[in-house]
């Protein structure tokens, strides 16, 4: 279960990470 | 098997590797955003870096098991050299890119040798204590080098800390012809159940996503959100918390950073009776700093703490969670690439 769990995380920071930068750097912007 | 001597001889290998790895931890992200690199450009590195792993992952496991794990695990130390020395003297994007392949590869090929070797050297009934140990001696060496690293550097920006990484991953990657010997006698081939698991993994993963299990969505939720905070911690302390360029700073931070971790870590796996108790009073301490902090850079430190505090407390609710599919039947199967 800890595999399928690594599995899952690893697309999602691949899918999701990216996206993530270009929130963070639009959050900051705003501070 | 070996001689205890050698097996602390592996250990040590293994560890200091690690904590050659986090003498930049502490100042990473703010030396690819000095050099130009926006935050989008770091979650894409990030997410290629999951990506090759991903790929390479079982395949490289499978050469390391087929082959030779010391092979493996040399080329581990020296491809993380080359991506320390490719770091130092980029300064665009693509380059990056490259350095991160080799930083890539080197997790992939260390990740899926080394802790096989180590386990091969020692017998049946010590190979639980052998990893406790290792674990905690990196986890000591990883949060030492954390804070030495930043310490030797006037800003963020500087170079110099990534030359001698780099100078110090070559000596330790000449230093494994000497430290690492050749597998003597290799337990039975894992190779094959690595690629099937892979395969199962997916399929297992889809049926998860589409079944919506309540646990495994939090679990995974969390574990993107983390790797998330791991990538851009840095950034939003900086320009949130108005911590300056200093590096000592980063490295005195990413060692509490390391530290907590350790610690939520360790009393999560090892002291279950004290978690709750241990939940409470870190807590309660990091949430009284963050109330009563006078300045903005204490504030966002101990709120940063109290994130990766949690993290590590994560780990308790999965292993609760495993706990659970177990007592319910539900069939978990480990394999050697979830105890890698």
């Amino acid at each position: 279960m800890e595999s399928v769990k690594s599995t899952i995380t690893s697309l999602f920071v691949i899918a999701l990470v990216p996206v993530a930068g270009s929130w963070i750097d639009e959050m900051l912007a705003y501070l | 098997m070996q001689s205890s001597a050698d097996v602390t001889r592996l250990i040590y290998f293994g560890a200091f590797f690690s904590a050659l790895r986090m003498l930049v931890g502490g100042v990473s992200a703010l030396y690819l955003i000095s050099k130009g690199v926006s935050l989008q450009e770091i979650g894409i590195l990030k997410s290629f870096q999951a990506g090759v792993i991903f790929v390479f992952d079982a395949p490289l496991a499978y050469i390391a098991d087929r082959y030779s794990r010391t092979m493996s695990i040399k080329l581990a130390v020296l491809f993380s050299a080359a991506w320390l020395l490719v770091t130092a003297v980029s300064s665009d994007f693509e380059h990056f890119l490259l350095a991160e392949l080799l930083n890539a590869l080197s997790l992939a090929l260390f990740n899926g040798a080394f802790l096989s070797y180590l386990l091969s050297n020692t017998g049946k009934e010590e190979k639980k204590p052998i990893l406790s140990r290792y674990t905690k001696i990196q986890h000591v060496l990883m949060a030492l080098f954390a804070l030495l690293g930043p310490m030797t550097i006037e800003t963020v920006s500087s170079s110099f800390l990534w030359y001698y990484a780099s100078v110090a991953m070559f000596f330790w990657f000449f230093m494994s012809f000497v430290l690492i010997e050749k597998e003597k006698s290799k337990e039975r081939s894992v190779a094959e159940e690595v690629a099937i698991t892979v395969r199962e993994d997916l399929k297992k993963a889809v049926s998860a996503v589409v079944n919506m299990k309540v646990l495994m969505v939090f679990v995974v939720s969390f574990g993107v959100f983390y790797q998330v905070l791991i990538q851009f911690w840095q950034p939003v302390l900086k320009n949130a918390g108005g911590i300056s360029d200093h590096a000592y700073l980063w490295g005195v931070i990413f060692f509490l950073v390391l530290s907590v971790q350790s610690l939520s870590g360790y009393l999560s796996e090892k002291r279950t009776r004290m978690i709750l108790p241990s939940i409470w009073v870190f807590t309660f301490a990091l949430i009284a700093i963050w109330l009563f902090a006078e300045s903005k850079e204490l504030f966002f430190t101990a709120l940063i703490l109290i994130i990766f505090l949690f993290s590590g407390f994560s780990q308790f609710i999965l292993i609760l969670f495993f706990m659970s599919q177990l007592m319910t039947g539900s069939g978990v199967r480990w394999s050697l690439s979830s105890q890698r």
